[in-house]
């Protein structure tokens, strides 16, 4: 499964693929009651439409684009392969472990030889994405309602979140 | 034809070094050509302010595809295509993105042959050709034509700030002290150390018709949204223009410089990429269009070289952070008061420039910028870097949250390192032999590793502040030393060695080349050895001593 930017779209992702990068990203930046997560500001929209912009707006999207889908289809498999279940049904701390394993770059169920996938380097890929995805202006997609600027106290005074409540 | 076409001097570059010449220029009544790579920017082309588009996609830089450098890594034998970062192609150059931090080189650096008790065999150390007291009168010009604030002699005993002479002020007063200022200054009193306020081309209060800061929060890699930050268009290139005596031209790509007989007479340049080489004749040329870009012009223009000294001597500042959290502390921006943002107002530390420790085995050391990691940097490159210790860096998961549950409830301190390099003699820049930029020249290609020294200075350097910080209740989060590669970020200089022995140097004491008259340099790549402070003020007040010597014809 490639990913959909072609025919144009204001998305990258197929729903498959967004619902994998949305649980990784929350495995990289958990949110709790009281504290906003990646999925509390929709961080992985910022990548979702960055990627799909044509012409490309920055000359690694390119790169990105295949490595997000060589990268989400492996860890899928290896999460099916590592903790018998689809990354996108997996439980936080299975992705939590899959991440372990790839930020260590020792995942076993991994693409090798030609065509291989520098774990290590996916793995910055997507701890710097879901980061942008967090602190970002709100203007480029993620960091929704700037909830997170809002909790951290950037450009104001932190505030206390508190999760599906008033904030 | 106009005058401007056959001008008294071509400046190569608009930045800090072109910029000022082109005042220093006009102002003794040359003409001068200013031939800018780049376009003019305007207002529109910072705005808004978006750390994604201008700091995490780096919007203002040339491409790493497209433009590169390539750095050979420290085997010399990679091929690794890197940004440029400080090379902001445009009108100002890096000045329109800088942080404006703007200390002076002092003693220390000119001479540091008499500071260094220990320089390494393979090193290439040499005391400058110019005493700092020789400079002294063009660091005040440069200070007050780059509209400094900050305040001299801070302290009573003030020999650890950079010496001024008796009476002299800065045009304008600090910024606003950071709230962590108290904290710091007791915690570094009691190790008898005296950080003190850094002097920066800042706006404090009004001044030359520029409003004063006003802690917006963007500084590097941002266009000031308010004026208040100097810049080589807002200072210099504006008195030069008003002269009628300076022309400048933007999309002008000079692709080498015109020489016979030992004299300059010119540049070639191209004014589109794929299109024909012009010619523009003067009898004498100023080039400034950073280190790395200077030497690379020199060597493609086959500038004569019998010493095999053009590009050699590359150096890059010892670099290193470290990141502290005060859990005894609440953070400095409790509100409701919103205290100053990004990296003005910071501390300055220079009790380490020299080293008295003979069991570090370091005498040369450096300075120190000093932060807030909370609210003196923009929260991407913040949290990017989120370390919960030296063992832990770019943390993620539970750590991450615990990162920055700390950050936003505690007071936090970061240190900045910049110290002596050792000048390696194959620390070089080199033309590469297989990329071409868009205008179709083959592109820099760097030789870089840093010495043993560098790497246990800024690990010397680091510990010492930490242990500062650790005995004012401290707990040690990030920490980055200096590594043996060096792709290219940072401060540079050298390459084009100023010096007077034409045996071991590019230029003569004047910043003209040795071999070919007329030929000027006024970048940071004039530098003889790095020294251990932001290079810009040093460089701007080094490019009017030369401009006030260049003889009318």
């Amino acid at each position: 499964m490639i990913g959909r930017h072609a025919p144009r779209s204001a998305r990258f992702f197929w729903p498959e693929q967004r619902a994998q990068l949305d649980k990784l990203f929350e495995a990289i930046l958990p949110g709790s009651d009281d504290s906003p997560g990646a999925s509390d500001v929709a961080a992985a929209e910022l990548i979702d439409r960055e990627l799909a912009i044509e012409p490309v707006s920055y000359h690694e999207v390119a790169a990105w684009r295949a490595l997000y889908v060589a990268g989400l289809a492996a860890l899928d498999a290896a999460c099916r392969a590592q903790a018998k279940v689809a990354l996108v049904a997996a439980t936080p701390e299975q992705v939590h472990d899959l991440l372990a394993g790839l930020a260590a770059g020792t995942l076993t169920a991994f693409p090798a030889g030609p065509g291989a996938i520098d774990q290590k380097k996916l793995f910055a890929t997507l701890r710097a994405h879901c980061i942008e995805g967090c602190f970002a202006d709100p203007s480029h997609g993620g960091n929704r309602g700037g909830a997170m600027w809002r909790w951290y106290g950037y450009l104001e005074t932190s505030k206390p979140f508190h999760r599906g409540g008033a904030r | 034809m106009t005058r401007f076409d056959r001008p008294d001097v071509i400046i190569v570059g608009s930045g800090a070094g072109g910029g000022t010449a082109a005042h220093a220029l006009t102002a003794r009544g040359f003409t001068v050509t200013v031939l800018e790579k780049g376009e003019a920017r305007g207002a529109e082309s910072f705005l808004p302010l978006d750390e994604l588009h201008f700091h995490a996609r780096k919007a203002l830089i040339p491409g790493a595809d497209v433009d590169p450098q390539i750095y050979a890594g420290v085997d010399g034998k990679q091929r690794i295509a890197v940004e440029r970062w400080w090379e902001a192609n445009g009108v100002g150059g890096s000045t329109m993105i800088w942080d404006a931090n703007f200390p002076r080189y002092t003693r220390e650096d000119f001479e540091v042959l008499s500071v260094m008790k220990d320089v390494p065999g393979d090193a290439g150390m040499v005391n400058w050709p110019w005493s700092y007291d020789e400079f002294q009168p063009y660091f005040e010009a440069a200070e007050h034509l780059w509209c400094v604030s900050g305040k001299t002699r801070q302290h009573e005993h003030h020999a650890r700030q950079e010496p001024t002479r008796d009476g002299y002020e800065l045009p304008m007063p600090p910024l606003v002290p950071h709230a962590h200022t108290q904290f710091l200054m007791e915690a570094f009193g009691k190790a008898g150390m005296m950080p003190y306020l850094g002097a920066r081309a800042i706006n404090s209060k009004t001044h030359a018709g520029r409003p004063a800061c006003s802690f917006c929060g963007y500084c590097q890699f941002f266009g000031c949204p308010v004026n208040s930050r100097a810049n080589a268009v807002n200072t210099v290139l504006s008195r030069a223009l008003a002269t009628g005596r300076c022309d400048l031209r933007t999309g002008h790509c000079v692709t080498r410089l015109v020489h016979d007989n030992g004299k300059v007479s010119g540049v070639m340049y191209k004014t589109e990429p794929g299109g024909p080489e012009h010619f523009l004749g003067a009898s004498r040329v100023f080039v400034s269009v950073q280190t790395v870009q200077s030497a690379r012009l020199f060597l493609l223009s086959q500038i004569p070289d019998p010493n095999k000294m053009i590009g050699r001597y590359l150096t890059y500042h010892t670099k290193g952070t470290a990141e502290l959290i005060f859990k005894n502390q609440p953070v400095w921006d409790a509100g409701p008061a919103f205290q100053p943002r990004t990296a003005i107002g910071s501390l300055q530390l220079r009790d380490l420039y020299t080293i008295d420790d003979p069991a570090s085995g370091l005498t040369k050391g450096g300075k120190f910028s000093i932060y807030d990691p909370y609210t003196c940097t923009p929260p991407l490159r913040q949290i990017k870097t989120a370390s919960m210790g030296k063992t832990r860096p770019n943390v993620w998961g539970k750590e991450l949250v615990d990162y920055l549950r700390e950050l936003r409830a505690h007071g936090g301190v970061s240190f900045s390192f910049t110290g002596e390099a050792m000048s390696l003699y194959d620390n070089r820049v080199e033309l590469d032999d297989v990329v071409v930029d868009p205008w179709g020249i083959p592109v820099a290609k760097t030789y870089y590793r840093h010495h043993d020294y560098d790497r246990r200075l800024a690990d010397y350097a680091l510990g010492r502040v930490i242990d500062v910080m650790t005995a004012a209740g401290g707990e040690l989060r990030r920490y980055e030393g200096q590594t043996e590669a060096n792709p290219g970020y940072g401060h540079v200089h050298g390459s084009l060695r100023a010096g007077v022995d034409p045996g071991a140097s590019v230029l003569d004491a004047n910043c003209q080349s040795h071999t070919v008259r007329g030929l000027y340099v006024l970048d940071a790549a004039f530098m003889p050895t790095a020294g251990a402070s932001n290079p810009s003020l040093t460089l701007i007040a080094n490019a009017l001593r030369v401009c006030e010597r260049v003889e009318v014809s």
